[in-house]
């Protein structure tokens, strides 16, 4: 941390106003509506634990409490209940070690150098370990999946790390994750609150899966599954006035490259769900624990993904593309008596930038400098209060950039023709591009203000190879 | 019914089908076929000892060991039940190893039901057990209820009929009837704690498959349910469960096996 170029800043007091005003985005005021009421228990009288659930490559509609069908999900349907569920959730970019340099430091992925996968986060930015070990009494605490650079590690700075895993296969080694870290909260010395990150790999696997079955079987391998099989999504079929990049991802996929049948797209689909489940039971032990120990009352938990899932729809696998699909991830947050449960938020853009001024501030701590997500500590707790009214993820190896507003996404790529533009009121499943539309040059140009804006409050590391692209050149 | 194993294409460098005897053959992960066991008893007392091998669906790299898993059976006097030791050792990167070590009383029914289990969960960096991060589980069934204990800790499940658990149903398998049937449905307990309710296994019947000069029959049962992907469990003509793949993990029999805790899992 001496490394940090903010060390200076870090005593400095900075209070929201402060904070809100060196995040650069824009602000409106949005009234805030909970779907229930705050719970009533007393307010707790010292720091809440904090427990981060990270699941790797979650789709956003994969919660059966949360209306997914096609799964049975007891863990995250008790996290729902628990506290509130927020659906315009997206990632800061839809690749693993970008997302989680971003969600771990509330910086994107630009600044912290890391804009593809396996690089490490630039030594002058803190993650959350290092912040919370030198500015609060937190133990901090990392099971699972890192990532930055490598997959698992047995030191990560900031962290006391309990279990590592094995790349690639969470069905193996995320047992072994959830185990360390049930028998860690059952055995630690509660002298302090604890920070602890658990960090699944499922349902990541579906990677091997794809890998494991992207030819088509003559029959179907499993007839016996029957119309337990789930159906195509509706927006299975897409608009083919695409940008470039993403139908070149899409071919260097296995649905594409398998050419596969509307059967096997609906049997990935269904083994998706599966991978879910399996996670499901491995955040169960965790809660079961924190139940049984005592320590659930005061313990905040927030679970959320790196990024989501093409899971078919655009006929899309993976991850990387900028469809929400791959781009919305789940966010759930509770604490009892403080967050009200059972909420669902469905109208605030929030990102997984916000992950760690949202536990600086629940912790009672001011959040690093620079921080470009905010605290989400008022929405929470069901407090009007101001928000953003954009979002920017950037996508595939900051070649591409995504600004979401209340109603329209707006998707650029570097040396792409296509621009996309989408109606997120009128086609929420992203199947007619509107971007060459002469009705919406307008809109088209307010987003690209906004992101050149945006753009121009980075403080980009060196080494990121967009630096010239024109979001940032006339941002500058 | 039978029917003959087809070797698979592989696409390039990806495997592109899902492990099965002819996959595992052709990826070199399957090495000597074990040797025929004529003695064999599923009813009595046996050892088997699996290699439990991983894929990441190349077939140039990522394949290799990560564990075994020992399994005793020993029965019980009366015949009604019977003691199923479990020994499986795990390992992840950076040289930790995870040992899982559980004692399952189980009924002798169609699914080995854990009527009383103990089961010890440790990690090791090195030599070196961590304290902390290890701790043990009681289980019992009564009636339709299990009960969990940790610590002073009791977790309850309620309304349990059918159960079985992942290592139990290695155990079971092996006593099914080759035909056509389909099991009730039961919950499987996973590890012995976590609950999967509504698996079923089904027999597929004979595949035969030649293996390194040996023409071998081998029965195939395929279990299904919430929580987690298919099994396919291979069993040879003397009912020894000799083969379970289930999805990027393959159990393979490989009673002379040790592993190689100098070294730990890739990536």
């Amino acid at each position: 941390m001496s490394q940090c170029e903010e060390t200076s800043d870090r005593k400095r007091s900075l209070n929201r106003r402060k904070f809100i005003k060196l995040g650069g985005a824009s602000m409106v005021a949005l009234s805030v509506s909970h779907s229930a009421k705050m719970g009533a228990g007393p307010k707790p009288s010292r720091e809440p634990n904090l427990l981060v659930i990270i699941t790797d490559q979650q789709h956003i509609d994969t919660v059966a409490a949360g209306g997914c069908p096609y799964l049975r999900t007891p863990a995250l349907d008790t996290l729902a209940q628990r506290g509130v569920s927020f659906r315009q959730s997206f990632t800061p970019n839809p690749i693993c070690s970008p997302a989680r340099s971003a969600m771990m430091t509330g910086r994107m992925s630009s600044e912290t150098g890391v804009y593809r996968n396996q690089r490490p986060i630039r030594s002058t930015i803190p993650n959350l370990g290092q912040w919370f070990s030198e500015n609060s009494n937190y133990e901090t605490l990392y099971a699972g999946k890192w990532h930055l650079p490598r997959s698992y590690s047995l030191t990560i700075p900031g962290f006391k790390v309990l279990h590592t895993g094995i790349g690639g296969q969470g069905n193996v080694c995320d047992p072994a994750v959830s185990m360390a870290s049930e028998a860690y909260l059952r055995e630690r010395n509660r002298d302090r609150p604890f920070l602890m990150v658990a960090s699944f790999l499922q349902p990541h696997d579906i990677c091997e899966w794809l890998r494991l079955n992207m030819s088509v079987p003559e029959k179907p391998r499993y007839p016996e599954l029957g119309d337990e099989v789930p159906p195509l999504p509706d927006n299975f079929e897409f608009d083919q006035n695409e940008a470039h990049h993403i139908q070149a991802l899409r071919q260097r996929y296995e649905g594409a490259k398998g050419r596969w049948t509307p059967e096997h797209w609906r049997y990935y689909r269904w083994s998706y769900y599966r991978h879910i489940e399996q996670v499901d039971g491995e955040i169960g032990r965790l809660l079961r624990a924190l139940k049984e120990t005592g320590q659930d009352e005061n313990s905040l938990i927030l679970l959320t993904s790196d990024h989501g899932e093409g899971l078919a729809h655009h006929q899309m696998v993976r991850k990387s593309s900028p469809y929400d699909a791959a781009l919305k991830v789940p966010l759930l947050i509770s604490l009892p008596g403080q967050i009200p449960p059972g909420g669902v938020n469905d109208h605030h853009l929030v990102s997984g930038l916000d992950i760690v001024p949202t536990l600086c501030d629940f912790a009672g701590i001011e959040a690093p400098p620079k921080m470009r997500g905010y605290s989400l500590k008022p929405l929470l707790e069901g407090k009007t209060s101001q928000w953003r009214d954009h979002v920017v993820s950037e996508v595939y190896r900051d070649e591409g950039r995504v600004v979401r507003t209340e109603r329209y996404k707006y998707i650029t790529y570097r040396d792409d023709p296509i621009d996309m533009l989408f109606d997120t009121r009128k086609d929420p499943g992203e199947t007619q591009n509107l971007a060459q539309d002469p009705k919406y040059k307008s809109v088209v140009s307010e987003h690209r203000e906004i992101l050149k804006q945006w753009e121009a409050q980075l403080d980009v590391a060196p080494d990121v190879p967009s630096a010239e692209v024109w979001w940032r050149k006339e941002g500058a | 019914m039978q029917s003959k194993m087809i070797a698979p294409q592989f696409e390039g460098n990806i495997v592109a089908h899902p492990l099965s005897p002819s996959v595992l053959a052709k990826l070199g992960g399957l090495k000597q076929w074990p040797p025929v066991s004529q003695e064999f008893d599923p009813h009595s007392s046996w050892q088997h000892t699996f290699r439990i091998w991983i894929c990441h669906g190349y077939t140039n790299r990522g394949n290799e060991n990560v564990g075994l898993i020992r399994l005793a059976r020993t029965p019980e006097p009366g015949g009604l039940t019977f003691r199923l030791s479990v020994r499986q050792t795990i390992l992840h990167v950076g040289g930790i190893r995870q040992s899982l070590d559980a004692d399952i009383t189980c009924r002798n029914d169609l699914f080995g039901s854990p009527i009383d289990w103990h089961l010890e969960n440790r990690f090791f960096r090195g030599d070196r057990l961590s304290s902390t991060l290890s701790n043990s589980l009681e289980g019992r069934r009564r009636a339709d209820r299990i009960e969990l204990r940790t610590g002073d800790s009791v977790s309850q499940m309620n309304r349990v009929k059918n159960v079985g658990s992942d290592w139990s149903v290695f155990d079971a398998v092996q006593r099914w009837p080759f035909q056509r049937s389909q099991s009730p449905s039961f919950d499987l307990l996973e590890n012995l704690t976590v609950r999967r309710s509504g698996q079923r296994i089904f027999y597929r019947g004979v595949e035969n498959f030649h293996h390194e000069g040996r023409d071998l029959r081998l029965h195939h049962f395929v279990q299904l349910g919430p929580g987690m992907l298919p099994y396919d469990y291979w069993l040879d003509r003397q009912r020894r469960l000799v083969l379970v793949t289930t999805f990027t993990r393959a159990y393979i029999l490989d009673s002379n096996y040790v592993l190689e805790t100098a070294g730990s899992a890739s990536r």
